[in-house]
């Protein structure tokens, strides 16, 4: 966050805001590249598919032993 | 020669933000292209700065975080983008138009206008003032917005930055070489009268056009009123259903409220749906929501008798042209650029501002004689033809194009 005096109008207060536009697009381009998706995917869906895929492990293995338990 | 029209959407507002443009103007030799946010036709003159989702998803944190600090149209990147598209670098002229929607940022505006020949459409006086669209009976623009006493006004600010935009904005005009156009006397004058853009040198009067061929004569009013579901024998009164106070809704409103019709009237409305459903009682209501289908707005006009725009803020008002180009009455508020351009009070009728009872009275003295409602629609369809025309508004801009090409040619 910006001081709340800060002017905006002022020579200086135009190069600040044209360096955050700079430091925008820097984030934009940043954003836009296949290994930040990936690093998210990780992060935010991948975490949450995570107690899924256990589950349905766990159960899968289970009824295998079971499977095999009745074969006997 | 190669235009390039810059406005946040390619087919809201075509018929003035240069989409219209980029075929018609081929007939002068000028190749059109468009550059917007948000693209939504299908046309490959067409280029979109939105390069997928996730830029909408930044534009809504660039606008919360210039929302936080109380400034608008700063921190946009998207001029930057603009500057890189083959579009704008196989452009000879750059002509701007709706892009205070936070399309560029004021900083970046003085950068672009040095690398192109540039056009800016004002289309409403936001160039002038520190955050407000229109002032609307403020005079604040006129000595620097400081302090700002309509801070909820379109663009509302959270702390009273206004003057700072002002002077942002009064800096970047002192330093650019830059064509402005304007398409009313009205706004001719704000230009003339501020601060910010007195000292412009060209500024040029280009009032909009249009094409009066898809305007329906007079005796496709049956008709479209079928269509519409609209009585034949009903008197119809049309209005824009935008409840943005700058409309004037509440007015329409309060004036049709304030007794019954003395014959069956419908109300036919534009725009937002439900805004009239309190006069659902002594009027029948026909509500169209809002009219992108080319086919079916010139029907809207021919099917009216009079069309209410008592606009408190309107700095043309193609709405009152395409009415007077189907043969239709106006009746405007005073004050803005709509007397002016309906050429009241022989043709439009224009009252004292916010007074809805002469707007009722206006509205009832047309009703009980159809034939002054005539004479009124007729010489408003001659006035179109003479101002308005579609064919003089694309030589208009040819010609500035033109001027402005070899003025920079020459100056190089």
């Amino acid at each position: 966050m910006l001081e709340d005096d800060f002017d905006f109008s002022t020579p200086e207060g135009e190069a600040a805001i044209r360096a955050a536009i700079g430091l925008v697009l820097e984030v934009r381009e940043a954003e836009s590249r296949l290994a930040w998706k990936v690093r998210l995917y990780e992060r935010t869906l991948g975490l949450a598919v995570i107690p899924v895929l256990l589950r349905r492990t766990i159960l899968a293995v289970k009824r295998r032993g079971f499977s095999l338990r009745r074969g006997r | 020669m190669k235009v390039l029209h810059v406005t946040d959407a390619d087919l809201h507002a075509r018929r003035f933000n240069g989409y219209d443009l980029l075929n018609d103007l081929v007939t002068r030799g000028i190749q059109g292209k468009q550059a917007v946010l948000r693209k939504s036709s299908d046309n490959p003159d067409v280029v979109s700065l939105f390069a997928g989702r996730w830029d909408e998803d930044l534009q809504l944190r660039l606008q919360e975080i210039e929302r936080r600090h109380s400034i608008y149209n700063l921190l946009i990147p998207w001029g930057r983008l603009l500057a890189e598209t083959k579009e704008f670098r196989d452009a000879d002229v750059v002509h701007y138009h709706l892009i205070h929607n936070q399309v560029i940022s004021v900083y970046d505006l003085k950068w672009l206008f040095s690398l192109k020949p540039s056009v800016w459409t004002f289309h409403d006086p936001w160039p002038l003032t520190g955050h407000c669209v229109y002032p609307m009976g403020c005079e604040g623009w006129l000595g620097g917005c400081e302090p700002c006493p309509f801070l909820d006004r379109l663009f509302p600010l959270l702390q009273d930055h206004a003057d700072q935009m002002w002077r942002a904005k009064k800096r970047l005009f002192s330093e650019v070489d830059l064509d402005v156009v304007v398409a009313s006397d009205w706004m001719l004058d704000m230009v003339r009268r501020s601060p910010v853009t007195s000292h412009l040198e060209n500024v040029h009067l280009i009032p909009f056009g249009l094409d009066t061929r898809s305007f329906a004569p007079d005796d496709a009013q049956a008709s479209s009123r079928r269509r519409l579901g609209i009585p034949e024998n009903d008197f119809v009164v049309l209005f824009r259903a935008s409840t943005w106070e700058g409309k004037g809704l509440s007015y329409i409103l309060d004036a049709l409220a304030s007794k019954q019709p003395a014959r069956p009237t419908t109300l036919l409305t534009v725009d937002e749906r439900g805004a009239a459903k309190r006069l659902r009682r002594d009027y029948r209501i026909v509500e169209l929501g809002w009219v992108d289908d080319e086919a079916l707005y010139p029907l809207v006009f021919s099917a009216c008798d009079v069309f209410l725009m008592p606009s408190l803020a309107e700095a043309f008002g193609l709405m009152a042209v395409e009415a007077m180009a189907a043969g239709r009455p106006v009746v405007c508020f005073e004050g803005t650029a709509l007397p002016a351009v309906t050429h009241a009070p022989e043709c439009g009728i224009a009252v004292p501002v916010g007074d809805a009872a002469a707007l009722r009275a206006a509205v009832d003295g047309l009703a009980a004689d159809p034939s002054e409602a005539a004479r009124r629609g007729r010489l408003g369809r001659s006035i179109v033809a003479e101002h308005y025309g579609f064919e003089r508004y694309l030589d208009s801009m040819a010609d500035l194009y033109g001027s402005v090409l070899s003025r920079h040619q020459s100056a190089r």
